[in-house]
């Protein structure tokens, strides 16, 4: 090389010529004080230029935050990443401080709504003598759980849930919280009515009348949980609803039969003991799909 | 003997396309995650440009959220890392307009032959480490993005000339010119 590459000497201290320019330059430098000069000067450029790019520092830590914060609300919850890990320090605090963020996140009337419906319910039986709290609480305790669960979780259900999901709590965690606030606080009410029912009847003992509405509870919630999380909240009300009714409904329409035999007893659906053993372990095999499916339901959607 | 840069951003990656690929479908994690590997060379490339740490830190915020519109219309023509700088240079412009605007639109000023220019006898490679980085944030915009650029994010001619819009002759010849500029700056202060 008889020219001196004098234009390439920058991109020569940046090492971003390609292999060949790059050792027909190294050549050259060998033979030529003044281009090895130049790109002595060059090195100085880029040593105090590089010094002034290093010396700016991380951007703050809450830009991000800033940006998210300013971004319009996206149409549909974004997917999300491999969750990280919640900080594990006070696991206690921070699992009482994800369930208590919640209750500002479940729609409000909910909470109305369930009690009312079990205020009536006891209400119901202890005004009409000829009412079996048997027939009344396996009735109203399964259904407005499973409602209230069907409206736990998901976009259509709770507009600040993208931020949620944005956060580092899971999905699992999120959803896990909300269940128990809902459940909990259902179970709770049928646990009073419950009570009430029990107090005033003396025909009714507290624990035989709590299992013939738990685990109708916890299946149908787990049904409507999967349901909503799989099809959506309206689909899974509607679903739930309609089997309900027509479980009910059977029962009704065969109760005059009881005495022949052809009826089936309480408790039982579809051949399924909804008040046993089996329907524990269906609610809770239904949950674990629920828990699932939970993350791919923001994918989905 | 030859000292080389490295390179700030590290190299393009799949995964950059993917990223944004995600942002462009509305996810926010993917948008995080493009700021976790960008985010620190963009903000050091405005700082420098801009001379003002606040300034860059906005001109950064509305390079994402233009990242996060824009998403959809990367074609991939051109790396993602270029198209981020590129996105930045142009926060950045806007802010300097706005508050300089005679050292900005002089593009053909910047990349002119200085007839004054005599022999480049003035070896920096002597000269002072912080009397040199002091010249080189006394530099006007369009010559200081240039070194930035080229010396602290390592970037190649070839994405240069994609970030800066300008043909890849010209940015030999605006790096050549920033180093002049450079050296008048010194000999300036010398006398």
């Amino acid at each position: 090389m008889t020219a001196h590459p004098v234009a390439d000497l920058p991109a020569y201290v940046n090492a971003t010529l390609s292999p060949r320019d790059h050792a027909e330059v190294s050549a050259h430098l060998a033979a030529c004080p003044t281009c090895r000069a130049e790109v002595a000067d060059w090195q100085a450029v880029a040593r105090a230029t590089a010094a002034l790019g290093s010396a700016v520092g991380a951007p703050p830590d809450d830009l991000l935050a800033r940006v998210e914060a300013r971004l319009p609300a996206p149409a549909a919850v974004p997917a999300l990443a491999p969750p990280a890990p919640p900080p594990a320090r006070r696991p206690l605090r921070g699992a009482v401080a994800l369930v208590r963020g919640q209750v500002p996140l479940i729609r409000r009337g909910l909470w109305a709504a369930s009690s009312l419906m079990f205020m009536l319910g006891a209400a119901i039986t202890l005004a009409d003598p000829t009412l079996d709290g048997m027939v009344v609480l396996p009735l109203v305790a399964p259904v407005v759980a499973a409602v209230g669960v069907a409206l736990v979780y998901g976009p259509e259900n709770d507009p600040g849930l993208e931020i949620a999901l944005s956060t580092p709590t899971s999905p699992r965690a999120v959803l896990l919280a909300r269940l128990a606030l809902v459940v909990g606080y259902d179970l709770a009410l049928a646990l009073l009515a419950n009570a009430l029912v029990a107090a005033v009847d003396p025909e009714l003992a507290f624990w035989p009348l709590v299992s013939s509405w738990l685990a109708p509870m916890f299946l149908l919630s787990s049904l409507s949980l999967l349901l909503s999380l799989v099809v959506g909240t309206a689909s899974a009300v509607t679903v739930t609803l309609g089997l309900w009714s027509l479980h009910h409904m059977t029962r009704m329409t065969w109760t005059g039969l009881r005495e022949d035999g052809l009826i089936e007893p309480v408790g039982w659906a579809w051949g399924i003991d909804i008040a046993g053993p089996i329907a524990w372990l269906l609610a809770a095999a239904l949950t674990l799909v629920a828990f699932w499916f939970a993350p791919r339901r923001e994918v989905s959607s | 003997m030859i000292a080389t840069m490295t390179r700030q951003a590290g190299p393009a990656t799949p995964e950059d396309a993917r990223l944004l690929a995600r942002v462009a479908g509305g996810d926010r994690t993917a948008l995080a995650g493009l700021a976790e590997r960008y985010g620190q060379p963009l903000f050091a490339y405005l700082s420098t440009l801009l001379g003002d740490r606040t300034t860059a830190e906005e001109a950064l915020q509305d390079t994402l959220l233009a990242v996060w519109r824009g998403a959809g219309a990367f074609q991939g023509r051109s790396a993602v890392s270029t198209w981020l700088f590129g996105i930045a240079r142009r926060q950045a412009y806007t802010r300097l307009r706005r508050h300089r605007p005679e050292l900005v639109d002089d593009e053909q000023l910047a990349d002119m032959a200085d007839d004054a220019e005599g022999p480049e006898s003035l070896a920096l490679a002597r000269l002072r480490a912080d009397a040199l980085q002091a010249a080189v944030r006394r530099l006007r915009p369009l010559h200081r993005e240039v070194l930035v650029l080229a010396f602290w994010q390592g970037l190649s001619h070839a994405e240069l000339a994609e970030i800066l819009e300008i043909p890849r002759g010209t940015v030999k010849s605006r790096l050549s010119k920033a180093r002049s500029a450079l050296r008048r700056l010194l000999e300036e202060e010398d006398l």
